[in-house]
């Protein structure tokens, strides 16, 4: 059985060593604001900067590199205090800089010490001289209360979740990315909850040449 | 000058009603010997075969209480107790079809005449009086000599407003007050 053990690892090592992998640092911040019982608007800035690329040759595969920044814009319709549709518009600053229209319909599960949060998501991206690049996404959250039976004012909580994304290119292969987060909040008050954590995206599931990229991200989510 | 006064009283009176009709309840778990001894000596005495028990400290509207939780007979029970350990009531987790059938009947009519559309998620009996007869009253099943309630948490849509409440109902089915439940915000599960 030790030696089974002892295999896998070495199994799975050895494949990660044969993949791309690449991360760094992921900081995040989401500005939230009701303006309606049923109508909120939401601001989400996200920048990737990568410190880690084993494509690069030996002395420069840790090196600080600015990969991109994320300005999303969503408009929320609160269908009940469970079930909201979002519709939002992303811009990216890459180099590519790329547009993306954003379509979501998240749905909120409470239990005791947990709540499950599900997200579909459907995206369409805009490049230059591109046909659009259409996603379909589901995202399973989960955040857990650690000192209560409710994430209060003060407290910590867990929070991981599991996305699987399938990407649609005209005249491109079908393809599959998945993403896991896994998180540490502490929750300020009403107004803002702070996370960090990890983000691991595998991308090219289907395509050749399985696609690592594993960030350190933390985020604060402000609620005015 | 005196205006300024009259403002500051109609913002006063403005702001109580609105603040007491919202749930903002404040909890931490604790350990047992955080818990009053009072409250740990009832609990000990009355349920001496339980023996995983939690116990939080609760802030409601800032006043303080403990209460212990655990499962007995099948049920979730949440034994409430004040700053000194005294007992405050006893709820028990049930389904909505477990409140007798006419008080059952009474809170559909009520919920049907107040919402477009409804839906109950939780539902606790709860029982209040001397600690003897609730224990009494809890053992044997038998409510008399004690006051039951039903505290119930549920969806509620009308014309103007799609919200989460919680509506405290007499033994019979009769509304006694209620108050929204404040959802957390829910930003980082959906973005």
């Amino acid at each position: 059985m030790k030696w089974l053990g002892l295999c896998v690892v070495l199994f799975a090592g050895s494949t990660i060593q044969a993949q791309l992998v690449s991360g760094g640092m992921m900081p995040e911040i989401a500005i939230s604001h009701r303006f309606h019982p049923a109508w909120s608007a939401t601001i989400k800035m996200q920048s990737q900067l990568g410190l880690y690329d084993n494509q690069n040759p030996e002395p420069d595969r840790w090196t600080y590199d600015f990969r991109r920044f994320d300005l999303q814009g969503f408009i929320a319709y609160r269908m009940n205090p469970f079930w909201s549709l979002s519709g939002g518009y992303q811009a990216r600053f890459d180099g590519e800089n790329p547009q993306r229209s954003i379509q979501q319909l998240a749905f909120i599960q409470k239990f005791t010490r947990l709540r499950l949060g599900h997200r579909l998501r459907t995206d369409q991206t805009y490049l230059k001289n591109e046909p659009v690049a259409w996603r379909v996404r589901y995202r399973l959250s989960t955040e857990i209360a650690l000192q209560g039976e409710s994430v209060d004012d003060g407290e910590f909580y867990l929070i991981f979740s599991e996305e699987l994304i399938s990407n649609h290119q005209y005249e491109r292969p079908w393809d599959l990315e998945n993403r896991v987060t896994s998180s540490l909040g502490y929750y300020v008050g009403s107004k803002a909850k702070m996370e960090a954590g990890f983000d691991l995206r595998t991308g090219r599931i289907i395509v050749s040449g399985i696609r690592n990229r594993i960030w350190m991200r933390w985020g604060c989510f402000l609620n005015f | 000058m005196e205006s300024k006064y009259v403002l500051l009283i109609f913002f006063l009176f403005a702001t109580v009603p609105i603040s007491a009709q919202e749930k903002r309840e404040y909890e931490r778990a604790i350990s047992l010997e955080d818990a009053p001894e009072k409250a740990l000596y009832w609990i000990e005495s009355s349920f001496p075969d339980v023996n995983k028990i939690k116990w939080y400290e609760e802030f409601n509207s800032g006043l303080q209480s403990f209460e212990a939780k655990f499962t007995w007979q099948g049920y979730k029970r949440s034994i409430e107790f004040d700053e000194y350990g005294a007992l405050e009531d006893i709820e028990s987790l049930i389904s909505f079809r477990e409140i007798p059938r006419e008080a059952r009947q009474r809170l559909i009519r009520y919920f049907q005449q107040h919402y477009e559309k409804y839906k109950v998620r939780r539902v606790q009996c709860q029982l209040s009086g001397k600690p003897g007869d609730v224990l009494i009253a809890l053992k044997s099943n038998d409510s008399a000599g004690v006051s039951k309630r039903y505290e119930v948490e549920y969806y509620g849509k009308t014309e103007d407003e799609n919200q989460l409440w919680e509506g405290l109902f007499s033994d019979s089915g009769q509304l006694i007050s209620k108050r929204k439940v404040v959802v957390r915000s829910v930003d980082n599960l959906t973005y």
